[in-house]
């Protein structure tokens, strides 16, 4: 141990060692416009951090999101799917209260059902009626039900992606 | 995580600092109304937002805080003498009023008016539920005075404790929005404290160590549920309002009273820790007014004669009983709810280094707190927006605990529940 210089008191003497490993991170969003995305991606520099919204899952698998939660996809199409998905440690869901939830339905799932499930957090800016949270909610870790714009950019501050 | 300059931001709370001026828009409690009880009787030293007050009802029984020092040559006014409706210093014999005017300069003539031209910075002050709370902000953004239900019913149904903690105001409140740590720190105390036992609702805590949080923007603050499996298709939710910038409730249990806390900045390494316990229907019992006294429940038991200092404390490594700690008695050692809180917050340092620590799923109420606090602090200084958490409507809020079927969001649930109303009994398991 050795004082590391800094006006902190607190960090005084405190090991400066990093204390974890990065957390590999899916922002799954439900619209590719949504504005809390927006505002993150033109941030531009988060690290271990994917954005995928419905039009990337189409265009990776050739099939839609609905498609896709019915079922009974041949194998190449189910290999594309589950490369989608992927194996992230931690995955936020992000979307509005008017939006198309299948996409967030899909990946929670299949989140849920990984060997290793992985930490969902449903992030839902609330408009009029509750057809995303209500879907969501059961297959969530974790909800944050926002009014204001912004929350997405700071969450994923906090959880240690920004350099 | 933070950045630096975040951290600084939101732990920062002296004059002219941006999360300074956002808690100088808000009435704080500042003293217990048995701090000032005589007209005429001992002074009492303040420090708030980093801020060094003297306090004192005068003999006439007006309250007032103003500067502690004279503006003579910077005495401290705790060693008064409180008389004739003033504090006198006793070096040179000035004496203000409780508004900090100079009444008298007793070497210069009264003709000469030189004791008009003195006035030490005053704030208002008002008296309400025990409490006597203070406006450290601009006279044209003074708000409503507060209107927290534990404040407005009978004094009879109330009790308020304070107590000195050594870290800032910021982690001892996230510890307050952090619920998920009950089923671990206070696992000990959930069936055995006389204000926690009893609860069938317990049993919920004790067996379900990994909860789902669900976190509700609301327009004061934040509304935090967390939900854990019950019987059949129900969940059990508990559910604690966050009103910025300092104020949280605790769910309840059972009939026991409800309770809660405001974290205020003393400086930036301190802040007071107040501890209060209301029922909305009924008086509170003997047995349990005894035990909130004897530190019991979220109150802790402070040194006779000190500045409200806990009698568990880091000189005596807060009495730590690793057997009680072996035999789960407690869960870390240390006796008591409100030091077993206290005691892990304080060793985390003066101030929490933010930039250090690894949030999980379960943090997103502290993560949407400090949004939500660096965004009122800098639309404050940037516009001039005066912040949530302000208003009567706001501060009309309880915390609830209560079953659901799993259909049903706690947003829609319990959205009664979480209405403060006079009469109306709290919704508790």
């Amino acid at each position: 141990m050795h004082e590391l210089n800094t006006p902190w008191p607190e960090a005084k003497f405190r090991i400066k060692t990093p204390n974890a490993k990065p957390r590999k991170i899916r922002v799954v969003c439900l619209n590719e416009a949504d504005i809390d995305v927006k505002i993150c991606r033109s941030n531009g520099d988060y690290s271990h951090v994917e954005f995928c919204g419905p039009d990337d899952f189409r265009t990776r698998t050739g099939i839609d999101p609905a498609q896709a939660l019915a079922g009974n996809l041949d194998v190449e199409t189910q290999k594309r799917v589950d490369l989608w998905i992927g194996r992230p440690d931690l995955v936020i869901i992000c979307g509005c209260e008017d939006n198309d939830p299948t996409l967030g339905i899909l990946a929670a799932q299949a989140y849920r059902a990984q060997e290793k499930p992985v930490n969902i957090t449903g992030f839902v800016r609330v408009s009029t009626g509750s057809n995303v949270s209500d879907k969501l909610r059961p297959l969530c870790s974790m909800m944050s039900l926002v009014t204001s714009v912004g929350y997405l950019a700071d969450l994923l501050g906090a959880l240690g992606t920004r350099g | 995580m933070l950045k630096k300059e975040q951290n600084d931001l939101l732990t920062q709370t002296g004059p002219g600092t941006p999360m300074g001026e956002l808690f100088r828009r808000y009435w704080l409690p500042a003293l217990l109304s048995e701090e000032l009880a005589e007209p005429g009787g001992e002074p009492v030293r303040l420090q708030l937002l980093s801020e060094r007050m003297l306090a004192f009802r005068d003999s006439e029984g007006k309250i007032g805080v103003i500067d502690e020092f004279c503006a003579h040559r910077g005495v401290s006014l705790w060693f008064g003498r409180n008389e004739d409706g003033g504090i006198r210093c006793p070096y040179h014999g000035w004496k203000y009023g409780v508004d900090g005017q100079c009444q008298e300069v007793p070497s210069e003539s009264k003709e000469s008016g030189y004791a008009e031209r003195i006035k030490l910075k005053s704030y208002p002050l008002v008296e309400r539920g025990g409490v006597i709370w203070i406006y450290m902000g601009p006279a044209d953004q003074q708000p409503p005075l507060p209107e927290w239900e534990f404040s407005t019913v009978k004094q009879s149904q109330s009790y308020m404790s304070k107590r000195f903690q050594e870290c800032n105001w910021l982690q001892a409140l996230e510890g307050g929005i952090d619920s998920c740590h009950v089923s671990f720190l206070h696992s000990g105390n959930l069936n055995t404290d006389p204000l926690f036992k009893g609860s069938e609702a317990n049993k919920y805590n004790l067996n379900d160590l990994a909860p789902v949080f669900e976190v509700v923007e609301a327009p004061g603050g934040l509304s935090i549920g967390v939900r854990r499996n019950a019987e059949g298709d129900q969940y059990y939710w508990r559910i604690t309002p966050w009103i910025m910038p300092c104020f949280t409730m605790v769910p309840p249990r059972a009939d026991h009273p409800v309770h809660g806390h405001f974290w205020v900045p003393s400086d930036d390494h301190h802040c007071w820790a107040w501890s209060f316990d209301y029922h909305p229907t009924r008086d509170l019992t003997e047995n349990e007014l005894a035990s909130m006294k004897a530190g019991k429940g979220i109150h802790v038991a402070t040194i006779p004669g000190s500045n409200y200092v806990p009698i568990q404390n880091k000189t005596n490594n807060y009495l730590m009983d690793r057997v009680a700690q072996k035999e789960g008695r407690t869960y870390s050692g240390i006796e008591g709810i409100g030091m077993q809180d206290a005691s892990l917050q304080e060793s985390m340092g003066p101030i929490q280094d933010r930039t250090k620590e690894n949030l999980v799923g379960t943090d997103n109420g502290i993560i949407m707190a400090r949004n939500r606090l660096m965004k009122a602090a800098k639309a404050l200084l940037e516009n001039g927006t005066l912040p949530p958490g302000r208003l009567p409507e706001e501060q009309r809020v309880r915390s609830a605990a209560l079953r659901l079927p799993r259909s049903i969001s706690f947003k829609e649930g319990a959205s009664d529940a979480l209405k403060a109303a006079p009469g109306k009994k709290h919704t508790s398991v």
